[in-house]
């Protein structure tokens, strides 16, 4: 499990046990790509919007702030290449073959979410 | 009917009429044989089917075994070494198994996975907050991945049963 540090919030500690809950979740949206045959780019949109909620979830204190949702949508379109490019049906490929595809999508989002956090730190700061 | 235009009375018709029908029914005796032999196949098909089934699910599995394999390795609970070492095998075994089938793009992905499997517990304990999340990540491909396997075999086991 992923251990709770002394700067980690309860709301935004993330466990196997809630990545796995967040996929269980989000499977409607297997479901229903098996069912409009494109089931690639289901796997991949899948994956990928999971990444966006655990991201999402290591911010969750900042949720009341409507630049968040902002940030949500955005990390949800640049999902898009992700998708796209990435070979989801390559029988080949394992979990530890996609893990740096992974990382590097969850730095992007991460690193969308706190540019936005100090962009709108700044212009509270400015404001005042 | 002969009785009939002869003038003969109605007892006698009806059974003039009646023997003329059960004669023109004796007369197809084929239509009846074919029924017979039409009820009796699904006694025949039915273990015909069975060997099919029991045949694609062998050849589902070979070809599918790997890939679910490794899937199911990845869900081993925990965060400690033994996990590390089980992930860096997982990536071990997905390299060489890219490499032989040819597939470049998996087994420098596998290659480069396995060494952030073996530096995420150093990158965690550095306080890296990328690397806090490398698990929950983990997890998400593992699901997704073993969705897509999973729907990979039935597929292959309805196309075998097809006869494809």
């Amino acid at each position: 499990m992923i251990e709770e540090t002394k700067d980690d919030k309860p709301s935004q500690v993330v466990t196997r046990g809630w990545a796995l809950l967040a996929m269980l979740c989000l499977s409607p949206i297997f479901f229903l790509s098996i069912y409009l045959g494109h089931v690639k780019e289901g796997v991949g949109a899948w994956i990928c919007t999971g990444i966006v909620l655990l991201t999402a979830k290591t911010h969750w204190d900042l949720r009341k702030h409507s630049w968040y949702w902002t940030v949500v949508i955005f990390a949800l379109l640049i999902q898009i290449p992700f998708v796209l490019f990435v070979p989801w049906d390559n029988r080949h490929l394992s979990f530890v073959s996609l893990l740096p595809m992974g990382v590097l999508d969850y730095a992007i989002v991460y690193g969308s979410f706190k540019l936005a956090e100090k962009l709108m730190s700044k212009a509270d700061r400015s404001s005042t | 009917m002969a009785a009939i235009a002869g003038g003969a009375g109605i007892g006698d018709s009806v059974v003039a009429v009646t023997l003329a029908v059960v004669a023109e029914q004796e007369s197809k005796p084929q239509i009846t044989g074919s029924t017979t032999a039409l009820s009796s196949a699904p006694c025949y098909r039915g273990p015909a089917i069975n060997a099919k089934q029991i045949q694609c699910a062998r050849q589902t599995l070979a070809k599918n075994a790997l890939g679910i394999g490794l899937d199911v390795a990845g869900f081993i609970p925990g965060e400690n070494l033994a996990v590390t070492v089980a992930q860096v095998g997982i990536g071990t075994v997905s390299a060489v198994n890219s490499a032989a089938n040819g597939d470049s793009t998996g087994a420098f992905g596998s290659i480069a996975g396995l060494q952030l499997a073996a530096l995420a517990p150093v990158a965690k304990s550095a306080g890296w907050g990328v690397a806090k999340s490398i698990p929950g990540i983990g997890t998400i491909l593992n699901v997704g991945l073993t969705g897509r396997d999973l729907y990979n075999a039935y597929n292959d086991y309805q196309s075998c049963l097809a006869g494809h």
